[in-house]
């Protein structure tokens, strides 16, 4: 592709476009030319620094993350082993697909009442939805990652005696890795999603969610709210880039060979 | 016939589950968990319970199936087309969306439920609320995938296009959209899955109306078939569309998976 | 050492099955180099993969040192033509080529000594650092054969193993392939499809039939040794070796083979 366009070149578009977009939206609101109800870019751009320094949405962000963080690990901890399982034993996996189909389109918020009723406590049902709704793209990956793992790179390693264990140690996971990770990647942002969707539900519920229940209402709620929303853009971004970081580092030969980006 | 007959029995594990269930629950007799054969029974009289002139579809089917739909829909039409249209503009010009990434980029990392207060702010209660949010949510994967179709058209078919003096209208729908189609339609299908999952949550928080609606109402009201019905209410619609996407999908690109299938 | 007695195998049952191979018997000596040569699709990586152990063929048995071959010996190594699937891209060359190792139960430290010396003989003695994408097609099929070779095989399997580079590192390979036999005294059975190369490497040459494979010739080569690129191939001797294969390879299919093509 040719390169007029250099990493500088585009760090520079972008940021005009970023500041070109401010500024729009900014003389549009003093001109008067948007309703009175939606704020401000100034506004918001102040109550985001605000929001820093305030206490209880800190705990709130705390709060998410914690959830988050424990949801997600839980998953992995669960569903890759599954995931290589079912990878490995196709007859199982060709078993158990229907249901798998069956259960997916399920959307995990739906069961936000029936984990209610069931777990009580707050903490748990969040924990049980964030599960619910991370689990596929983590095991359909991994599935999918270990079935498709190279024959001939399976082969070579049989063709010098080794057996079985070692195959799936030494080839089938490292060649999988990267595609897994992929998988973690798209079920961490969907767990940030759930999360704060759990929040919103209703009282009882800690976090993001009940801090934007909470503030939407009082005088400038709305600037606030925009402004909790763009730092869960920031902290969602942060997350995926770590991600996609980590993916570089460990995974260099994946992406030196033209693999797709993780 | 008989590939049909073996697709079949392979969903052999869907029958053998649904007794392992109705057993289980018979058995366990648990207040929040009632066997499958009690949660049929309330789904035909919650839906299928009408009059033969309305297909036995009840009022409960056109007061809160059909507007949960139909906001569904168009939420997801609009967007489809709003990503579309901007998406593949975006791809074409690169300097253009040199300018645009980083807010693209910042836009689709906004978890789409923590809009869901400004909206309610914004448009109060009700339809405009929910379409406003589910569009929102959902034109990001689309617009993306259109743009990362539309930019990456190989070279040499433009430049047959050149050659061959076709206008630009041609170009774009001969070339530029078949060939950005696949991952058009890639976007599309995950803009469905997330605009089903804003739809409920937008409903169950904001509406008087709708599936969500139901299912929180069912839950306040403990009533627990009712409940597990619209839960699997969902999952059926999410069956359904996704299946009828990919059946479309499968037709329009024809052309395209025949080809991958020859390299 | 190598017995192969009435081999057959048969891909498949009924209407779709396939037989790649229909009675082969062939006996390789010690320290021989034997080139197998035959037309495309003949069933010749069928034939590998059943001496290796990897396929259990459906008629017949092989025999290693006088015991019946079940699963993949400890004393066989094999080299795939795809280098680059069968080169692990996570490890280093030095990683790669100790892997097989450490089924021989030594330590780190001999591990990589025998990884060394092997790169060594190879020509390849500082790349053991690098990763096998970093090196061009030539020096990872290097990295392959190094790898064969610090297994130290009694017999070395080699499948088309230098039908994925050009003509000029084919060359450099062949002779590499000369110098590491004369050096280790070990048995090889070279898979390829290129008549000439059949002839310059080889001790013996046999043709095979195309599907299902049957031994159609089995010529020894008397030619001088040390071979060289030039001097050999304008033997006498040489073409008329060469002349013979050819002829015996075209008669099995009746027309100009499409061997001497690249795979």
């Amino acid at each position: 592709m040719s390169d007029s366009r250099s990493l500088g070149r585009r760090v520079m578009r972008g940021a005009i476009g970023v500041a070109a977009f401010f500024a729009v939206a900014e003389g549009a609101a003093r001109a008067g030319l948007i309703d009175s109800s939606v704020p401000r870019v100034s506004e918001v751009l102040t109550h985001a620094a605000l929001l820093l320094v305030d206490p209880a949405f800190l705990t709130a962000v705390a709060e998410t993350m914690t959830r988050w963080a424990v949801g997600l690990l839980l998953t992995v901890a669960v569903m890759v082993p599954a995931g290589v399982l079912l990878g490995t034993f196709s007859a199982v996996e060709r078993a158990l697909r229907p249901l798998i189909e069956l259960f997916r389109p399920i959307p995990s918020i739906a069961l936000i009442p029936l984990a209610i009723l069931l777990l009580a406590d707050t903490f748990l049902v969040e924990i049980a939805i964030i599960m619910y709704a991370s689990t596929w793209p983590v095991l359909i990956n991994t599935m999918y990652a270990v079935r498709e793992v190279d024959p001939l790179a399976r082969e070579t390693m049989r063709s010098f005696g080794f057996g079985s264990g070692a195959i799936l140690l030494r080839v089938s996971l490292p060649s999988a890795a990267p595609f897994i990770l992929t998988g973690i990647r798209i079920s961490a942002s969907i767990a940030l999603i759930v999360a704060i969707s759990t929040e919103l539900f209703g009282p009882g519920f800690p976090g993001l969610g009940a801090y934007l229940t909470f503030v939407q209402s009082g005088a400038d709620g709305i600037p606030i709210v925009i402004a909790t929303a763009m730092w869960a853009g920031v902290i969602g971004l942060v997350v995926n880039g770590v991600f996609v970081a980590a993916g570089r580092r460990l995974f260099r030969w994946h992406h030196a060979r033209g693999g797709e980006a993780v | 016939m008989r590939r049909a007959g073996a697709r079949l029995a392979r969903l052999w594990i869907i029958p053998v589950a649904v007794l392992l269930w109705e057993a289980v629950t018979r058995l366990a007799q648990g207040a929040y968990f009632p066997p499958p054969s009690a949660i049929a029974a309330e789904m035909y009289t919650l839906w299928l319970s009408g009059p033969a002139s309305r297909l036995f579809l009840t009022d409960t089917v056109s007061e809160h199936v059909w507007p949960s739909l139909g906001r569904l829909l168009r939420a997801w039409v609009e967007a489809g087309l709003i990503g579309v249209v901007l998406g593949v503009a975006l791809g074409r010009s690169a300097r253009l969306a040199d300018y645009v990434d980083p807010l693209v980029q910042f836009g689709r990392a906004i978890p789409p439920p923590t809009l869901l207060p400004l909206f309610l702010a914004l448009f109060s209660i009700g339809p405009e609320m929910q379409i406003a949010t589910i569009i929102f949510g959902i034109v990001w994967p689309v617009l993306l995938n259109s743009i990362e179709g539309a930019r990456y058209v190989d070279r040499l078919h433009l430049e047959t296009a050149t050659v061959f003096r076709l206008s630009r209208a041609q170009r774009l729908l001969r070339i530029i959209l078949p060939e950005a189609a696949p991952k058009i339609f890639a976007g599309l299908r995950l803009s469905l899955s997330l605009a089903l999952i804003l739809m409920v949550i937008s409903e169950m928080v904001g509406s008087t109306d709708g599936i969500g609606y139901s299912l929180v109402l069912a839950l306040r009201e403990s009533e627990l078939p009712t409940m597990w019905a619209w839960i699997l209410m969902l999952g059926i619609l999410g069956l359904i569309l996704n299946a009828i996407l990919i059946g479309a999908e499968r037709r329009i690109l024809a052309w395209h998976h025949r080809e991958r299938q020859a390299t | 050492m190598l017995h192969i007695d009435d081999l057959a195998h048969v891909y498949g049952k009924g209407e779709k099955a396939h037989r790649a191979i229909d009675g082969i018997t062939l006996t390789v000596a010690e320290n021989e180099l034997v080139s197998v040569v035959g037309p495309s699709g003949c069933g010749k990586s069928t034939l590998i993969r059943c001496i290796a152990g990897l396929i259990r063929p459906t008629r017949g048995r092989v025999l290693l040192g006088g015991r019946a071959i079940e699963q993949t010996p400890d004393n066989l190594a094999v080299v795939f033509q795809d280098y680059s699937r069968s080169l692990f891209p996570w490890m280093s060359v030095a990683e790669n080529v100790a892997l097989p190792l450490r089924r021989k139960g030594m330590n780190r430290a001999a591990r990589a000594a025998a990884a060394q010396e092997a790169l060594e003989q190879v020509g390849l003695a500082d790349a053991g650092r690098k990763y096998p994408w970093e090196l061009s097609g030539g020096m990872q099929q290097r990295v392959s054969i190094a790898r064969a070779l610090a297994y130290r095989p009694a017999l070395m399997l080699m499948d088309e193993p230098f039908g994925s580079v050009d003509a000029q590192t084919r060359e450099d390979l062949e002779d590499l392939l000369l110098t590491v036999r004369d050096h280790h005294k070990m048995t090889i059975i070279l898979i390829t499809h290129d008549i000439d190369e059949s002839v310059y490497v080889g001790d013996r040459v046999v043709v095979l039939s195309s599907a299902p494979a049957r031994i159609r010739g089995d010529l020894p080569v008397r030619l001088p040794a040390p071979r060289d690129q030039i001097a050999t191939r304008e033997q006498p001797e040489f073409v008329r070796l060469r002349a013979e294969v050819g002829r015996l390879v075209r008669r099995t299919t009746g027309r100009p083979a499409d061997v001497g093509q690249p795979a």
